[in-house]
């Protein structure tokens, strides 16, 4: 069976400064599983996500990207998005002049292009995940994240998740800023979400999410690699024994900045 | 008392007030000003052109004030706009009557009352350029007189400026106290030839009166747009202005605020869009006399191409404004680096008790955002394309309180030049 996603090897640079930044990245997803990758602070973690996404701002020099067996290093960005990428932001940009509903109804359109749903179907789906997710009644009224509190930012990119039906989803600290209802919630709808034609590629700092969102593989990712790749229970023991004894455990030198 | 008499003595027991566009006046220190140079057009407008234009009129009062304005052109040579490129100007062939279609209750300029020539005498300002206005006054082929009744709250006056021939406004509104009134003009463009149009408006909204007053222009890339509008604003008015300026060889509004009344409140919210080698030269100018009065200036606006888009807003605190609050903002976005943006803000406060603000910005999409936008599937093009539209959107949004129509021709308008 082809892989949903295959990285082999990649090599990646920030392309204004030329430093390499991805450096020997293995990580294969299959369909219907949930990946967790984890890691410290500034260890590349989101600039994986990025090159994935296939950024500008990043130039890979090496290895290969691969979406159900064919690379997608030549693609652009909204070409990527169209094969069935998506990324949640970290920080979500906040854009004026673009309504939420606007703005998901062309996403969809963009992605979906085949797609015989009507408006109005659209519109009834976009209802019905904002009442899943908590969010208020104006919200698909009001310009792209803007405005928007932490929480709520979060919440929109987990409902554009829901909406967008993508086939690879990477979720990149989709756990930061949520108090514990939110958590609890954009957890859920995770979970509800998924179905067994969906890789999760889920990027976080902590332990937490994973009570709730449970994956299949925990890799832990230190200075621009994958450095050792377990099941549930590695979560579990970074939680306790923090990334530092694993960094000495595994004979790595911390690059404290 | 003749006619003649009676205006005369009405202008000098008025003793016009005449706003100059800059003022520098600090107790009996004056700074020098500078001087717009003059060029002489080689065939200007004559007594020809001005008896064609008195044809449409039966009102005296109005002849006569027109013959006034007419005196006052001859000796007055065509700006050289150094920032709008304009060197000189010469008019084009005079067609006494231009066509114009509204909806709502308005009479065309020969229904001005002693009222309205009250406001006519009372009231002077710049303009643009002197030239300009004078030219709108004295040659009017078009315009009209909006009388309200006090406490009257009327339906929304659309009027539609056809552009089959140079245009020459002059109108005069008359917001009568505790009324409310709601005007929108739209200029089109037939993007045959090159339209020219100048304006004369003064307006003054008395006590309690509210005016929302919306301008569409859409402009053509040869089509030359002076528009210029005087605004008086007694006790506890309220005035909300949208300008919309699409492209225009030169585009050029010039609208005055003169707060006189204490608690008056008015703001006025620029939109613009030059492509090609278009010239948008905008000056909004705000004057306040009076105490607790509000004021603010919020420019948005988009340029491409080889175009340039010169933003003015002047804020003129004068001593007696206490209390008054006066803030301004002008944003930019450049679609392309030859595009040019400048911004002229100005404050000048001769009261201590106010508080007044400006800030401006002129900058580029983000990458960021279309990075976002393309991690949805939008290519780069479209990515950009809905980013500048967004700066319209609220002003689309905002119209379609109208009718669909109106908000539909701007946002294909603005869609189709993005």
């Amino acid at each position: 069976m082809t892989a949903l996603l295959e990285i082999r090897d990649l090599r990646a640079e920030v392309v204004e400064e030329g430093v390499e930044i991805l450096k020997g990245v293995n990580l294969t997803i299959n369909k219907g599983e949930i990946h967790a990758l984890m890691g410290p602070n500034g260890s590349g973690k989101s600039t994986l996500a990025h090159v994935i996404m296939g950024n500008t701002k990043y130039r890979v020099t090496s290895g290969d990207i691969l979406f159900e067996g064919q690379s997608i290093l030549n693609l652009s960005t909204d070409e990527r998005a169209r094969l069935g990428l998506f990324l949640s932001f970290q920080t979500p940009e906040e854009i004026e002049g673009i309504k939420m509903r606007q703005f998901l109804i062309n996403s969809y359109r963009n992605i979906h292009p085949e797609d015989q749903r009507t408006l109005l179907d659209l519109n009834k789906l976009m209802t019905e995940l904002t009442k899943k997710l908590d969010l208020n009644q104006d919200f698909l009224e009001r310009y792209i994240n803007t405005g928007f509190s932490g929480g709520e930012k979060k919440k929109s990119e987990i409902l554009q998740m829901g909406f967008l039906k993508p086939r690879l989803c990477i979720l990149d600290e989709i756990d930061s800023g949520l108090d514990i209802d939110a958590l609890r919630i954009v957890s859920e709808s995770i979970n509800n979400f998924k179905n067994d034609e969906m890789g999760i590629l889920l990027i976080t700092h902590y332990q937490r999410i994973l009570n709730y969102v449970v994956p299949d593989y925990v890799h832990v990712y230190i200075d621009g690699r994958i450095v050792i790749t377990g099941e549930k229970e590695l979560a579990e023991k970074i939680e306790k024994i923090g990334y530092s004894t694993i960094e000495k455990e595994l004979g790595l030198k911390i690059n404290e900045e | 008392m003749t006619i003649t008499t009676k205006l005369q003595y009405e202008v000098e027991k008025l003793d016009t007030i005449f706003e100059k566009t800059i003022d520098m006046k600090h107790n009996n220190l004056k700074a020098v000003e500078w001087q717009v140079p003059q060029i002489q057009a080689k065939k200007d407008y004559e007594d020809f052109e001005f008896q064609s234009s008195l044809e449409h009129i039966s009102n005296d009062y109005l002849k006569i004030y027109k013959g006034y304005r007419y005196e006052a052109y001859k000796s007055w040579g065509f700006p050289k706009w150094k920032r709008a490129k304009l060197d000189g100007y010469e008019p084009e062939k005079y067609v006494s009557f231009v066509p114009t279609s509204v909806k709502g209750k308005i009479k065309g300029i020969n229904g001005i009352d002693e009222d309205g020539i009250e406001i006519l005498a009372k009231y002077d300002f710049e303009g643009a350029h002197r030239k300009f206005l004078l030219m709108a006054e004295a040659f009017s082929n078009t315009g009209f007189y909006l009388k309200t009744e006090e406490g009257e709250s009327s339906e929304p006056i659309i009027i539609n400026y056809y552009w089959k021939a140079p245009i020459y406004e002059l109108s005069v509104y008359n917001l009568r106290p505790f009324s409310k009134a709601t005007v929108i003009r739209v200029l089109r463009s037939n993007n045959q030839g090159k339209g020219f149009r100048t304006t004369s408006n003064r307006i003054v909204v008395h006590k309690n009166a509210y005016l929302e007053l919306i301008n569409i222009n859409l402009n053509g890339n040869d089509d030359i747009n002076i528009d210029n509008i005087f605004i008086e604003l007694e006790e506890n008015s309220r005035v909300e202005v949208t300008d919309i300026q699409i492209r225009g060889k030169i585009s050029a509004p010039h609208i005055f605020f003169r707060f006189s009344g204490k608690g008056a409140t008015a703001s006025v919210n620029p939109y613009f869009l030059a492509t090609d080698d278009n010239i948008i030269d905008m000056l909004y100018l705000m004057r306040f006399y009076a105490p607790k009065t509000t004021g603010s200036i919020n420019g948005k606006g988009l340029i491409k191409d080889n175009s340039k888009a010169v933003f003015r807003g002047f804020l003129d605190l004068k001593r007696g404004a206490k209390d008054a609050n006066a803030s301004e903002s002008g944003y930019t976005l450049t679609l392309s680096e030859k595009a040019k943006a400048e911004a002229i803000p100005s404050l000048t406060v001769d009261e201590n008790e106010v508080t007044a603000s400006h800030a401006a910005s002129i900058s580029t999409i983000e990458s960021e955002k279309l990075y976002y936008l393309m991690t949805r599937g939008f290519s780069l093009e479209d990515a950009k394309k809905l980013i500048a539209y967004g700066i319209f959107e609220p002003v689309v949004n905002e119209l379609n309180k109208f009718g669909e129509d109106i908000s539909q021709e701007v946002q294909n308008v603005v869609f189709q030049q993005i």
